[in-house]
């Protein structure tokens, strides 16, 4: 029957992708109410970060003019918890449809049956891309409806719409990338830590590698580098290009998974 | 080999020469065998031998560094997927999705094949006496077995592969297990399976295959099997003598002595017993658990062929 892993898979990891999408609409939702009272507060705010060192103020993304807009204040501090979270949920999610049929070794009995390596990979990949891309809508819709709901400002839904954009290409490169090292790892333990030291070096590579000369190269290799949230409030610029090149890099990823996975032996 | 008798379109499976590795570590070095429809091959060796190495290639799971398997004539891996439809498999170990209901699993197990009959799938859970309701993490070790049992038979292959199928089994289960077996059989299906319970291969088997450190070393009919060319003798009430030295005892206590003849030898031997003195005498033929020691120890060169 047509999608029969991918249905099973879904059905399966249910309430997994359930609790995660409460993790993000509720993150939204507990985030956004408090920046009216930011805003309504800013002339002082907006004084005492002119008073702080520029080196503190550039690794946690804090600009007067970024914290002056709502979409700021979510953009420059919601967002970065949304990049580590959305990391951590397409490891977890990839240990969950790739390294957890390994460590219960319930792949040898689906590779026994008349299905290819292609196919299941395929169903599998599909299933993580389909659940990406509703986390991805769900968040969007959420942002926009909460900003509805809390600010009573003027924002940009173009860069609210830019988040929803970023988020997605975060979640495809690491989606695929997670799936990659549970191929290689087939253990949803090691799988979910390097993920998460990926994106951990990534996130701060990039703040570190912006401030040192020196180690600029850090930011080059980072994704973040390539979505920045503060040129996007400031310019209000959406990174589209970059965030298709980000997914397809992560697409990539799930290519390369898939070449581990077809010559894996099993049962070893 | 008993295969090069039978007419091609008669082998199921033919497996020539397969050879792995794992990184340095051998796992099977040369496993050569046929199997023809409606017959039953027991693969037999200790644990490590090579036996659930050789199973993982035919059914693809593992990559063979040489050799070939061919399935009706097809080469395998390249028609594994439309033989896969006429194989069932039995692994030794059950593992299937933990938090998923017995029903459940037999619906998704059903939607993999073009042809399947879920009458049959009913005959086989009320023959097997199986609990549907429950989770599969929540079964006992039998009842596991029983959903493999039933996965792995409910299509009607023509080709069952089983990997120490009884382990686990308690007798009943065991014996409405081995009707099965029969039945599929009867049917025409080949059947290959891998144990070292000698019992269920006797009991089973036409055919064995003896695997030793990774190397197919003797395949014989179970007859052949069960009555390999010795018997056991047991000699009571003998003191050492003349016929030790000729035969050396693979057994002494209490003056109870127990020889293993080739049976080209019981003449003479028993011509060399008879001028000894003793109490009493019992010939026997070997049980299969000493056939295969016996095989296993002098790796089955002593007879100076490599297959019967």
């Amino acid at each position: 029957m047509v999608l029969n892993i991918f249905r099973n898979d879904a059905r399966k990891n249910m309430s997994f992708f359930l609790i995660w999408c409460a993790v993000f609409i509720g993150f939204i939702f507990m985030y956004l109410p408090m920046t009216n009272l930011i805003l309504d507060e800013m002339d002082e705010l907006v004084i005492f970060i002119e008073k702080m060192p520029k080196f503190l103020l550039n690794v946690f993304n804090i600009e007067p003019e970024v914290f002056s807009k709502p979409e700021g204040i979510f953009g420059s501090e919601g967002m970065s918890f949304i990049y580590i979270l959305s990391a951590v949920f397409a490891a977890n999610l990839a240990g969950a449809v790739f390294s957890k049929e390994f460590e219960e070794k319930t792949i040898e009995y689906l590779l026994v049956k008349p299905v290819r390596r292609s196919t299941v990979f395929f169903e599998k990949t599909l299933l993580m891309l389909t659940l990406i891309t509703i986390l991805s809508f769900l968040f969007t819709f959420f942002e926009l409806w909460g900003f509805q709901l809390f600010i009573n400002r003027a924002y940009s839904e173009k860069i609210l719409l830019s988040f929803g954009v970023y988020l997605f290409c975060v979640l495809v490169f690491f989606g695929g990338l997670s799936s990659f090292i549970s191929c290689m790892t087939k253990k949803s333990t090691l799988n979910i830590s390097i993920s998460i030291g990926i994106i951990v070096f990534m996130y701060f590579g990039e703040l570190l590698g912006r401030n040192y000369k020196g180690i600029f190269w850090l930011s080059r290799i980072s994704i973040f580098y390539y979505i920045p949230l503060i040129d996007t409030i400031v310019n209000e610029t959406m990174y589209l290009a970059n965030a298709i090149m980000i997914s397809l890099i992560g697409l990539l990823f799930f290519v390369a998974g898939f070449a581990v996975f077809n010559k894996s032996d099993i049962g070893t | 080999m008993s295969a090069f008798f039978l007419s091609r379109s008669d082998v199921m499976l033919q497996v020539e020469r397969l050879k792995k590795f794992y990184g340095k570590h051998m796992g099977i070095e040369r496993v050569d065998f046929n199997i023809s429809k409606g017959e039953v091959y027991g693969l037999i060796g200790p644990n490590g031998s090579g036996k659930t190495t050789t199973i993982r290639i035919i059914l693809g799971l593992l990559s063979a560094d040489e050799g070939k398997v061919y399935m009706e004539g097809k080469e395998l891996p390249q028609h594994l997927i439309e033989m896969k439809h006429r194989m069932g498999y039995l692994p030794g170990e059950i593992n299937f999705y933990p938090d998923m209901r017995v029903s459940r699993f037999l619906k998704y197990n059903r939607q993999f094949y073009k042809t399947y009959s879920v009458a049959y799938e009913d005959y086989l859970c009320r023959f097997l006496d199986l609990d549907q309701k429950k989770k599969f993490k929540e079964l006992s070790l039998g009842n596991r077995k029983k959903v493999g049992i039933i996965q792995a038979l409910v299509h009607q292959p023509d080709l069952l592969i089983l990997d120490e199928p009884t382990n686990g089994l308690d007798p009943l289960l065991q014996k409405n297990f081995y009707e099965l077996i029969h039945k599929e059989r009867e049917r025409g299906c080949a059947i290959l399976f891998s144990s070292h319970n000698l019992m269920e291969v006797e009991r089973l088997s036409n055919r064995v295959g003896i695997i030793k450190n990774g190397v197919l070393i003797k395949e014989m009919s179970i007859n052949q099997f069960s009555e390999y060319q010795k018997k056991i003798i047991t000699v009571f009430k003998m003191k050492p003598n003349q016929l030790w030295e000729a035969y050396k005892p693979i057994q002494s206590m209490n003056s109870t002595v127990v020889f293993q003849i080739k049976k080209t030898q019981i003449k003479a031997f028993l011509s060399l017993l008879n001028q000894q003195e003793y109490e009493d005498v019992q010939i026997r033929n070997p049980t299969l658990e000493e056939t295969f020691m016996d095989l296993y120890t002098k790796g089955g060169d002593h007879d100076g062929s490599q297959h019967l």
